[in-house]
């Protein structure tokens, strides 16, 4: 069992990739067997809880990877990728690098899967644009694969 | 006297910290005279109101409580009463319960996130809640069982911790079991209230170096007679008294400043305060009895005009909610959960105006329907947009009182006040009015 968390606004354009993830992982039969749907909007410290539990995670966000519109990037968050991750990712109030490094000194850390996917646009009431709308069943059969590991 | 008069003074901190969005702090002192001070907000513009054109009564509280990640909640619930209001829907008391246990589960969670992680760095003069975590392990690791335990009261009772999914115009779409409520009982009694008093134990204990400034202001919150107001409740002016929440356009009062991308308000003053300092100096007499005791403990007496006092109002609060979701819990307990549908029969479009204290203040959504039960206008007035006229005006008066102190000093006690008042300023960004084409 996996932890799939969403980060993200749905009002923001290509932001609300994570969470349109979720809705099509609602839609593949069986998926929940295998992981657990979280959609933790833009809140960094829903994602601490779940970096300190018992549970492996993979996180979508779109990402600024200065790479073509609707690429998709995966890493496993450590101590070489974060610097990447946290230029690239931003939570509100508190950046990637702070919410890992309290994650680390609090206990514990699950292995992390981050999936970026390179926005067009993140401004409000913008639909999701086609590049990053096409990108989805990649991400969705990623995220099989990593549930897969530890079914 | 003499190096006073002479004295310049330059401040200009961009993108304040530890604080939700992008706003800096202006000062400008000349020759010992003050000439600009003020919190300058950046962010462009939003347009929720515009977002929320031709939706369906359904769609408003889903759309509203995207509108910021950190006071979702707060949008979802004053959406949810707006529309009701709109569309003559009553609700059960079983419903205005559940949503009341909501309402307190995520003002804790975000009072406590506020006072310890984003304030209480300040108290310690350490820059970020980072070297907290070496320093003060116990007190981060209570906070966040708080925070868990928050985010367990909002997926036992409306299905989601965040983003709830369960709570709709006319009341839930799937109840709490009994089970869970004194699963959630027994958790706030216990380990919540022995966290809650354990933070605020450190927290009496860095009180002194909470910032000795007054400045009285006119404060603003929601009032009910029969309890601590956060729900609901007429709007209270410690001014002017009180005050329907249809009336709320005569009392917020709009307007445009060269420096801010957000509305300032004004009542009866330049401008009011609002959030919990308002709510404690409004609503004291009804906070519950462990609250008020706590209240005490931390040297907060109403009227508190010292608004750096905000996080520790924010504290008692804490205190507050978990006592009274433990009573309400109770008092469900003994009526039975009954297998209520929502009542989602219209029986009128029109106009409704809703208010909720959320953390940061009192809330306002606005919308009209029409006969179709589709939104045709909408506005919301967000707390930290209230406040931004109060900020302004206590660094007006806080500048010239500390002007002698190192420029370092002066500007951390000016990054403390703006973090005083946790501003969300993302949300907060609303300058503009959507005229919609009818």
């Amino acid at each position: 069992m996996i932890n799939v968390i969403a980060l993200g606004n749905t009002l923001r354009g290509d932001d609300a990739i994570g969470p349109v993830v979720l809705q099509e992982l609602e839609k593949i039969p069986h998926a929940k067997d295998k992981m657990r749907l979280i959609d933790a909007g833009s809140d960094a410290f829903t994602l601490l809880e779940y970096l300190n539990g018992p549970r492996p995670n993979v996180v979508v966000d779109c990402a600024e990877m200065r790479e073509a519109p609707g690429t998709v990037r995966t890493f496993a968050l450590n101590e070489k990728t974060l610097r990447w991750a946290d230029e690239a990712i931003s939570l509100h109030g508190f950046s990637l690098a702070e919410v890992w490094a309290m994650a680390q000194a609090v206990g514990r850390v699950a292995p992390t899967l981050l999936i970026g996917v390179q926005p067009v646009r993140v401004e409000f009431n913008e639909e999701l644009s086609e590049p990053v709308r096409k990108a989805i069943p990649k991400i969705l059969e990623l995220i099989i694969k990593e549930s897969e590991k530890y079914a | 006297m003499g190096e006073r008069m002479s004295k310049n003074l330059s401040i200009n901190v961009h993108h304040i910290t530890r604080v939700e969005g992008h706003g800096n702090i202006v000062v400008d002192v000349k020759n010992g005279v003050l000439k600009r001070a003020y919190l300058n907000i950046v962010e462009p513009p939003r347009f929720f109101e515009a977002m929320l054109k031709g939706r369906n009564f359904h769609e408003a509280a889903i759309i509203t409580s995207r509108i910021c990640g950190i006071c979702s909640l707060g949008h979802q619930m004053t959406s949810l009463k707006a529309t009701e209001a709109a569309l003559g829907l009553e609700v059960s008391d079983q419903t205005v319960m559940l949503r009341k246990i909501l309402v307190h589960g995520a003002t804790f969670q975000s009072n406590v996130l506020h006072a310890l992680f984003l304030a209480t760095p300040d108290f310690l003069n350490v820059g970020s809640v980072f070297p907290l975590v070496h320093t003060h392990k116990d007190v981060v690791l209570a906070a966040l069982r708080l925070k868990h335990l928050a985010n367990e009261i909002g997926e036992l009772i409306s299905g989601r911790a965040v983003h709830p999914i369960s709570i709709v115009p006319g009341g839930f779409t799937k109840l709490p079991s009994e089970k869970d409520l004194i699963y959630l009982r027994d958790k706030l009694q216990g380990e919540g209230m022995k966290d809650a008093l354990f933070t605020i134990d450190v927290l009496a204990t860095l009180a002194d170096q909470i910032p000795k400034f007054e400045r009285e202001t006119e404060y603003i919150s929601l009032y009910n007679e029969n309890e601590y107001a956060l729900y609901d409740g007429v709007i209270c002016s410690s001014d002017a008294g009180l005050f329907p929440v249809e009336d709320y356009l005569n009392v917020t009062n709009e307007f445009v400043v060269p420096h801010s991308t957000s509305k300032h308000t004004k009542f009866n003053r330049s401008s009011y305060m609002v959030g919990a300092l308002a709510r404690f100096n409004n609503s004291h007499k009804l906070l519950k009895p462990k609250a008020k005791e706590v209240a005490a403990k931390l040297g907060l007496e109403a009227p508190n005009y010292n608004p750096y006092m905000n996080t520790v109002a924010q504290m008692v609060e804490v205190v507050h909610c978990i006592e009274d979701s433990i009573d309400l819990i109770n008092e469900l307990l003994d009526r039975g959960i009954k297998d209520e549908k929502p009542n989602q029969e219209p029986t009128r479009y029109g106009r409704g105006i809703a208010s909720t204290e959320v953390p940061r203040g009192i809330l306002f959504h606005d919308y009209t329907y029409n006969r179709k039960g589709q939104i045709e206008k909408a506005n919301c007035i967000i707390p930290t947009g209230q406040n931004l006229a109060n900020i302004d005006e206590d660094m007006r008066k806080l500048v010239p009182e500390i002007i002698n102190e190192p420029k370092k000093e002066i500007t951390k006690k000016l990054e403390m006040l703006v973090r005083a008042y946790d501003p969300c300023i993302s949300c907060s960004v609303h300058m503009l009015d959507v005229q919609f084409e009818e």
